[in-house]
């Protein structure tokens, strides 16, 4: 009866109005390369604090899913990830929007995206005390696994070439180490400037990395900057159910891979689309069209990336570890509010807790229909628009975009820095993917290697602390069968062949 | 195995390069803590071995060459230049007259047909709306303080 009363109090006429205009307002904001979910909620926040505690959470947790989701339109339609968790979406929604299925891709990854933060918010709803166990038995060690085990999508992204793709994930892993050093604090590849002290900004990265050389190959030529079908085919919701129903196993494998991964701190949406994509790969009947336009690649990423939001809400609400930084926003936003996080608080403060879980549920399903019209206005927007507006546009959001990251001139010299360089070295085969999987996983790598070696050291017991650990051991053996998976398969294919003929 | 009949310049040039990138890690760590040196040693002992290895394969013609979108590099060369002259300028000339300028040029890089005196004025006048508004969004309602040079 509770329950129900609860989610009564989240359907009131000025919490939905507040979850519409936060899904509104967070998506139009992750669609903008440069403003992330983090800048979004930080933004948005203060204008929550006048609203009564439960509708100022409804509105924060819409805008943070708006975000997530808004990150892949830029994605898809100019090949940048709005939003770090959206860097997976690229690698097939740009090619599909590039041979004119960008209207179907946007549709798909709104699908995907409401599944993902449909599932979360359950496991938010039904599992949070047991994952927020499971997120403290995660150590150093656990973590370096993890970012070994994103690490083996190198395999995935390499286009044609594995031996450039383990060149460009070492160049990206350069690029994160430069600045102050995560244990130690040396100061690392900064060539003299103070600029790279703080080390090179992900999203900073990330804008250079895809979005620059889209640019200049955009100006090269005169042709249309998406191919554009005779006729525009509306949402193409037929084709899209079609082809979610189809995946729906990736839908919800990666949605669960998505809401676990949430649940750790500090991991996030980037890493949790990047394993749900490399799992979603494995998976698949047809992994060499993954990287092509494959749909599933845009299924998984997007689910996944959404189906953070209510995982990084577990740790955020039961042990008051915010697992993101839009979560650490919001966890402040909860202490401005009067809400008391802990194991204690679905007890104390339930009403308001539930509230708003009540509240990002109805936010996601209310991003359906409001995504699919965004979706669709910015795929008319990025065809009809000519490229004498549309490249310009690009530039200046670029620049914009990193200068706002950190208000630093620096940043956006780095960033124009690193295009030039992805652009030259994609001229030389080297894709910008691998590079920026370096780039993201890098510090996660490392900190935990580096934290783990010394727990080890500190015990006599490296060897037991890198693979005895259960959860370590669980995903190297994850990690072991993404990496060799398509060898084997392809070695006992031919020995079965042989066989056959013989 | 298959053979190309292409050498793979690109592939060449840059493993030569990462050989030397690698080398000048190593060098560096050097002068590192031991825990802050030992995950670049590695990386760089990687880059180092695929390096050397894809310089091999090039060498032995195994290495296809990758496939580069054609196009105009004038128009390419024009666009980075303009793209770094906006960064140039805005300390100097204030971020919304650089970024007016910068989009201006970016715009006629990716023009392709001769204008008539009508589309000239509205591309400025979109130009000046475009910059306008993102310069306020982010300038009033984000609250980003840009850099002020001696025009705006």
């Amino acid at each position: 009866m509770d329950i129900l009363s609860y989610l009564l109090a989240a359907l009131t006429p000025v919490n939905l109005l507040l979850a519409v205009a936060g899904v509104v307002a967070g998506t139009i904001i992750g669609a903008l390369p440069g403003l992330t979910a983090t800048m979004a909620i930080a933004v948005l926040t203060p204008m929550t604090f006048g609203l009564p505690p439960a509708s100022a959470l409804v509105a924060l947790g819409a805008i943070y899913t708006g975000a997530i989701y808004g990150g892949a339109y830029a994605a898809i339609l100019i090949n940048t990830p709005g939003t770090p968790s959206a860097i997976a979406t690229t690698f097939d929604g740009f090619p599909m929007a590039r041979r004119g299925d960008g209207d179907l891709a946007l549709t798909l990854a709104n699908f995907a995206s409401v599944c993902g933060g449909l599932v979360g918010a359950l496991f938010l709803f039904l599992l949070a005390p047991p994952l927020a166990e499971f997120a403290l038995a995660f150590g150093p060690v656990e973590y370096f696994w993890l970012a070994v085990l994103g690490l083996t999508l190198i395999s995935a992204l390499s286009e044609g070439s594995l031996l450039k793709g383990i060149i460009g994930c070492c160049i990206g892993l350069l690029i994160s180490m430069s600045g102050s050093a995560i244990v130690g604090g040396d100061i690392r590849f900064t060539f003299g400037t103070q600029a790279l002290f703080g080390g090179v900004n992900i999203v900073v990265a990330l804008i250079g990395l895809f979005c620059v050389p889209v640019l200049i190959d955009l100006v090269a030529k005169p042709d249309a900057h998406l191919k554009v079908t005779s006729s525009l085919r509306g949402f193409r919701i037929r084709e899209a159910t079609a082809l979610a129903w189809k995946g729906k196993w990736n839908l919800i494998r990666s949605s669960v891979i998505g809401s676990v991964i949430g649940v750790l701190p500090a991991a996030g949406g980037a890493i949790a689309s990047l394993i749900a994509y490399a799992e979603a790969r494995r998976a698949s009947k047809t992994p060499e069209r993954f990287g092509h336009g494959e749909p599933n690649g845009v299924l998984a990423s997007e689910s996944a990336n959404n189906a953070t939001v209510g995982g990084g809400f577990i740790p955020t609400l039961t042990l008051g570890i915010p697992g993101t930084p839009p979560d650490a926003i919001i966890l402040g936003a909860l202490l401005v509010h009067g809400v008391r996080t802990g194991p204690n608080l679905f007890s104390e403060q339930s009403q308001i807790v539930y509230t708003f879980m009540f509240g990002l549920l109805i936010a996601t399903i209310l991003m359906l229909p409001i995504g699919l019209m965004l979706g669709r206005y910015a795929f008319r927007t990025v065809i009809a628009v000519p490229k004498y507006v549309l490249a310009p546009m690009i530039a200046l959001m670029t620049i914009l975009g990193t200068y706002a990251i950190q208000n630093s001139i620096e940043d956006v010299t780095i960033m124009l820095t690193l295009g030039v360089g992805a652009w030259l070295l994609g001229r030389a085969g080297f894709g910008p993917a691998p590079i920026v999987l370096g780039v993201v996983l890098g510090p996660i790598a490392e900190q935990g290697f580096v934290q783990g070696w010394l727990i080890g050291g500190a015990t006599d017991q490296r060897f037991e602390t890198f693979f005895m650990r259960p959860i370590a051991a669980t995903i190297i053996a994850v990690a072991a069968i993404i990496a060799f998976y398509p060898v084997l398969t392809k070695r006992l294919q031919t020995v079965v062949k042989r066989n056959e003929d013989q | 195995m298959k053979t190309s009949d292409e050498l793979d310049v690109g592939g060449l040039v840059t493993a030569v390069a990462m050989l030397v990138v690698s080398a000048w890690v190593l060098w560096e760590s050097q002068s590192y803590t031991e825990l802050a040196a030992v995950f670049p040693r590695t990386v760089a002992l990687v880059l180092a071995l695929a390096s050397g290895i894809l310089i091999v394969r090039c060498l032995m013609r195994l290495q296809l060459p990758a496939k580069v979108e054609a196009g105009s590099h004038l128009r390419r060369a024009v666009l980075v230049l303009a793209l770094v002259g906006w960064v140039v300028l805005i300390p100097v000339i204030g971020f919304f007259i650089a970024s007016l300028l910068g989009f201006i040029v970016c715009g006629l890089t990716a023009r392709y047909e001769p204008w008539p005196m009508r589309r000239w004025v509205g591309f400025v006048t979109m130009a000046l709306a475009a910059v306008a508004l993102f310069y306020g969004l982010f300038s009033e309602v984000l609250k980003v303080p840009f850099p002020r040079g001696w025009l705006l």
